[in-house]
C-alpha cells in the first residue's frame, strides 16, 4: 500500500514539477506565455470549438423561414432555412420541416397581406425541406403599382407616321417623294383615332397600404383644318396633305395641275398647296395660300406663296418677274427675277442678274455662283463665286431685315416729295401778298411738316427694329471677283481684287468688314 | 445737337434732306457746290458727313480724300446710285464708312448716328 503510496506521490511530484517548470518559464513582465503552452492553448481551443460544433449539428432544429420587408414596401423577400437531419445514433430527432402555416405566421406578424406569391413560396418550402439546403432571396409577394390615368386622345394612324410613299406616276398620280417629303391622303381617309379615357387605379405596397395613381402625360392632339370627327375617328375632309405638329393635325388642300399653267388653265389662285407638273407659262400668276411645287421651269409673272416654293428647275423672270414667298425656297437657279422669301433660299447653281431678298440665309451648292444684281440676306450668303471678271457688278448686303429697309425707303420717297412740296409753299408765301392766301399756304405747310414728322418718327422706330444680325457673314468657297461690293450690318466694303476662300464678316471693334481664310 | 454735312450737287434733295434731318432733331448743314463743302467740313466739326459720289467740278472721292486728310476721324458716307462704281471704291479707300444709295437712306444715317 505504501508503495503505492510513494508511487503516487512520485507521479503528483513529477507532474508538479512539470506543471511549476512551465509555469517558471512565463514571461510576467511581458506577460508571454511560453511558445510551446501557445501552441498547446491554440490546439486546446480548436478542439473544443469542433467539439462545440459537432454538438450544435448533434442537436434538434426545425425548419424555419426569415422575411424582409423592402424600403418602399413593394416587395418582401424570404429566406428558407431547412430543419436539422437528425442522428439517430445519437437518439436526436430530424427537426420539423417548414409548413406553409409557418410562413402565414411570419407574414402575418410582419403585415404583408397584398400580392403573395403561395407558389414561389411552397416551392421553396419543397426545396428546402427535401434538399435541406437554404433557399434565399425567394420573392414571395409584390406591391401594386399603380397605373396612370390616360385621357382621352386622338391617336394619329401608323401608316401616315410612316415614311411617304411615293404614289404612281403613270396614273396621273402625283410622286410627292421626287419633289417633297409630304403625305397626300384622300377626302375620307381615316386619319386618327380617338382612344377612349383609360381610368386610373390605385396601387398598394405589400403591407396594403394603397398609393394614388397619376394622370398619364399625353400630348393632345386636335384635329385641325380638313379633318371630320365622326364618332371617334378622324378623316380627311377633303383631298389633300396631311400635316401634324405636336399638339394638331390637319389636312392642307392641293390642287394638282397635271400640265402647263397657261390659257388652258389661266391664272391660279388657290387657297392651299399647288403642284404644277408643267412650267409656269411667262405671263401667268400663281397665287397659293400654302406651298407651291412646280416640276419645270416657273416662268415667274407673279408668283405669291403663303409657304414654301419648290421648283426643280429654274425660276426666270424676265426682269419683270416678282416671286413672293412666306417660307422658303428652293430651286436650280433664278435669272432676272426678283424675289423676297422669308425663309431660306437654296440655289443649287446660279442665281443671275436677280434681286433677291432672305429674312434668313441665301445658300447656294458647290458649284454656285452669284453674277450680277444684288442679293439680300439678314444672316448671311454662302456661295462658290461671287461675281465675273468682266461681267456685271454684283451686290450682296446682309445682317438687315429687309422688310424694314424697304418701310424705310418707302417712308424717306414720301419724306422728300413731302419736304419738296414744303420747300415749294415756303417760296409761296414769300412771294405771296394776300393775307388770306399767306393763311392758307400756312396752314398747308403746317400740314405737311406734321406729316414729316410723323413718317420720322416711324422711321425712328423702325431703325431700333432692323434687326441687325451682327453674325451674319458671306462665305465664298471658290472666288470673289474685283467690283463686288459687300455690306454688312450698313458697313460697305469694295472687293479690289480677286479672292479665294474666304469668308467676310463684321469686324465690331473696329466697325469694318474683314476677310479670313474660309475655313471648311 | 448732332451735327450733319451734306455735299450734294442736287440742290432739291439738300434741301429736302435738311427738312427731314431738322426734323428728326439733328442741325444740318448743307452745300450744292463740293469745294464750299470740304471747306466747311475742314473749319468745323460734324457728326456725320454725307457727299454724293458723281458731282461736277470735284467728285466725292476727291472731297472725300481732302476731308479725310484734314479730319482723319471723321465720319463720312458717300452717297451713289452705283455701290460698284470704282469712284466709291477710291472714296472707301480714302476712309469713307460706307456707301448709302441715292438720294440717301435713312435707315442707314440714323444708325451711323447713333451713340
Amino acid at each position: 500500500m505504501g508503495r503505492d503510496k510513494d508511487y503516487i506521490l512520485e507521479d503528483i511530484l513529477k507532474d508538479s514539477e512539470s506543471l511549476i517548470s512551465e509555469i517558471e518559464k512565463i514571461d510576467e513582465e511581458n506577460g508571454l506565455l511560453p511558445e510551446k503552452v501557445e501552441e498547446t492553448i491554440k490546439e486546446d481551443v480548436k478542439r473544443e470549438e469542433m467539439q462545440s460544433l459537432d454538438f450544435s449539428t448533434a442537436i434538434r432544429a426545425n425548419g424555419y423561414v426569415e422575411v424582409y420587408v423592402s424600403e418602399d414596401e413593394m416587395k418582401a423577400t424570404a429566406d428558407f432555412y431547412p430543419p436539422s437531419e437528425g442522428i439517430s445514433d445519437a437518439g436526436i430527432e430530424p427537426g420539423k420541416p417548414i409548413e406553409p402555416e409557418d410562413v402565414e405566421k411570419v407574414l402575418e406578424k410582419k403585415g404583408i397581406v397584398t400580392g403573395i406569391d403561395w407558389n414561389a413560396i411552397s416551392e421553396a418550402i419543397f426545396r428546402c425541406n427535401t434538399e435541406r439546403t437554404p433557399v434565399t432571396g425567394v420573392t414571395i409577394a409584390r406591391g401594386k403599382k399603380p397605373v396612370d390615368e390616360i385621357p382621352p386622345h386622338f391617336e394619329i394612324i401608323e401608316e401616315l407616321l410612316k415614311s411617304r410613299k411615293p404614289i404612281d406616276t403613270d396614273s396621273q398620280r402625283i410622286d410627292f417623294k421626287e419633289i417633297s417629303p409630304f403625305t397626300l391622303v384622300n377626302k375620307g381617309q381615316v386619319l386618327a383615332r380617338l382612344v377612349p379615357k383609360v381610368p386610373g387605379a390605385f396601387g398598394e405596397t405589400v403591407l396594403g397600404k394603397a398609393i394614388p395613381f397619376k394622370k398619364a402625360s399625353i400630348p393632345q392632339l386636335k384635329p385641325g383644318k380638313n379633318v371630320v370627327v365622326e364618332a371617334d375617328i378622324a378623316k380627311a375632309g377633303c383631298h389633300g396633305r396631311f400635316i401634324y405638329t405636336d399638339d394638331s393635325f390637319w389636312v392642307s388642300e392641293v390642287l394638282e395641275i397635271k400640265s402647263d399653267v397657261d390659257y388652258h388653265t389661266g391664272n391660279i389662285d388657290f387657297p392651299g398647296d399647288v403642284v404644277i407638273y408643267g412650267n409656269v407659262q411667262d405671263g401667268f400668276k400663281v397665287r397659293a395660300g400654302g406651298s407651291i411645287y412646280c416640276h419645270k421651269t416657273l416662268d415667274a409673272s407673279e408668283v405669291l406663296c403663303g409657304g414654301d416654293l419648290f421648283v426643280r428647275l429654274g425660276i426666270i423672270g424676265r426682269k419683270k418677274g416678282v416671286v413672293k414667298v412666306k417660307g422658303s425656297v428652293e430651286a436650280k437657279f433664278i435669272e432676272n427675277c426678283y424675289l423676297e422669301a422669308g425663309g431660306n433660299i437654296s440655289i443649287k447653281t446660279s442665281i443671275l442678274n436677280s434681286v433677291v431678298h432672305s429674312l434668313k440665309r441665301v445658300n447656294l451648292g458647290e458649284k454656285g455662283i452669284i453674277v450680277g444684281g444684288k442679293v439680300f440676306a439678314q444672316n448671311g450668303v454662302e456661295a462658290a463665286q461671287l461675281g465675273t471678271r468682266v461681267g456685271p457688278k454684283t451686290e450682296i448686303h446682309c445682317g438687315i431685315d429687309f422688310t424694314i429697309q424697304q418701310k424705310l425707303e418707302w417712308i424717306r420717297d414720301k419724306n422728300i416729295e413731302l419736304a419738296m412740296k414744303l420747300n415749294e409753299i415756303d417760296r409761296r408765301i414769300k412771294d405771296a401778298s394776300t393775307p388770306s392766301y399767306i393763311e392758307k399756304l400756312k396752314e398747308v405747310r403746317k400740314k405737311l411738316s406734321q406729316a414729316i414728322h410723323k413718317l420720322n418718327a416711324a422711321s425712328a422706330t423702325m431703325v431700333n427694329e432692323l434687326d441687325k444680325n451682327e453674325e451674319a457673314d458671306v462665305k465664298v468657297s471658290a472666288s470673289v471677283y474685283p467690283g463686288v461690293y459687300i455690306e454688312i450690318c450698313h458697313i460697305s466694303y469694295i472687293v479690289n481684287r480677286e479672292l479665294k476662300h474666304c469668308r467676310f464678316y463684321l469686324d465690331k471693334v473696329k466697325g469694318k468688314i474683314a476677310v479670313e481664310p474660309l475655313v471648311v | 445737337m448732332k451735327r450733319i454735312l451734306i455735299i450734294d450737287d442736287e440742290v432739291m434733295i439738300v434741301d429736302a434732306a435738311k427738312i427731314i434731318f431738322k426734323d428728326l432733331g439733328y442741325e444740318v448743314v448743307g452745300f450744292s457746290d463740293p469745294v464750299e463743302g470740304v471747306e466747311k467740313a475742314k473749319n468745323e466739326d460734324f457728326d456725320l458727313i454725307l457727299v454724293d459720289l458723281r458731282m461736277p467740278g470735284k467728285n466725292g472721292a476727291e472731297v472725300t480724300e481732302e476731308i479725310m486728310k484734314a479730319k482723319p476721324d471723321a465720319r463720312l458716307l458717300i452717297i451713289t446710285a452705283y455701290p460698284t462704281d470704282p469712284l466709291a471704291k477710291r472714296a472707301m479707300d480714302a476712309g469713307a464708312m460706307a456707301l448709302v444709295k441715292k438720294p440717301f437712306e435713312i435707315g442707314k444715317i440714323l444708325d451711323f448716328l447713333k451713340d
